[in-house]
């Protein structure tokens, strides 16, 4: 094969599908670099959104043998007050230079009855979508709770 | 566990770049100053045991998120 230095070659990718049954692609990948609280060895996640699910999302892993998913949501959408106090280092750690690049969300844990199900506010999920690279940033001041209800 | 004991203002180092230091004993109240780089996460134990806690409890991965989308709209 006669190709030029420095030239890419495009291969062809085989279709991925996470555990739950949904394609993905590397460019969709964010990685959390230390993975999250109980889950330290879960690093590559994607964010799917399906507009029937709309204000929340599905992020799930897609390391090698590990199925686990969380159910996500912004909390500006049913807090729009939400304004976490994070050290600086804390946001140095993501490179984040632009307010914009920051995509923030927080964890839902569903519970039976579904009305009842809570966002873990003490623990938001930070992102530089810029990097495509996050982290689990937890609020040490008692400001926020562990479980506020989502629907009130 | 390995266990040492410390007077006021001595310190106790891990690796070449995280420095404990012993700064103020009051009762059974004692203040750490901790020197580490930026990328080390430093929590109370039992803050980050909640997180962690509330993590496992949210990761089961079911549950039906379309009708939690409905209920969320109605409100």
């Amino acid at each position: 094969m006669d190709v030029a230095e420095g030239t890419r070659i495009r291969m062809k990718e085989a279709p991925k599908i996470t555990s739950s049954g949904v394609p993905w692609t590397e460019d969709q990948v964010i990685r959390f670099p230390a993975g999250l609280p109980g889950f330290e060895n879960a690093r590559r996640f994607i964010i799917m959104s399906v507009p029937e699910h709309q204000p929340f999302h599905w992020m799930e892993c897609v390391d090698e043998g590990n199925t686990i998913r969380f159910a996500i949501i912004n909390p500006l959408s049913f807090r729009p007050e939400y304004q976490p106090k994070i050290k600086k280092e804390e946001l140095a750690t993501l490179n984040i230079g632009n307010p914009k690049e920051l995509l923030l969300y927080v964890i839902v844990t569903l519970r039976t009855p579904l009305m009842e199900s809570t966002a873990n506010l003490m623990g938001p999920l930070f992102i530089n979508i810029r990097e495509k690279t996050g982290k689990q940033i937890i609020i040490e001041n008692d400001a926020y709770s562990l479980r506020e209800r989502i629907i009130p | 566990m390995l266990i040492l004991t410390r007077k006021v203002g001595e310190s106790i180092r891990i690796n070449e770049n995280i420095c404990i230091t012993i700064v103020d004993m009051d009762g059974k109240n004692i203040k750490i100053g901790i020197d580490a780089p930026k990328e080390i996460s430093i929590h109370r134990e039992e803050v980050f045991k909640r997180i962690k806690d509330e993590n496992l409890k949210a990761a089961g991965g079911g549950g039906d998120l379309g009708a939690l989308s409905d209920l969320f709209k109605k409100k």
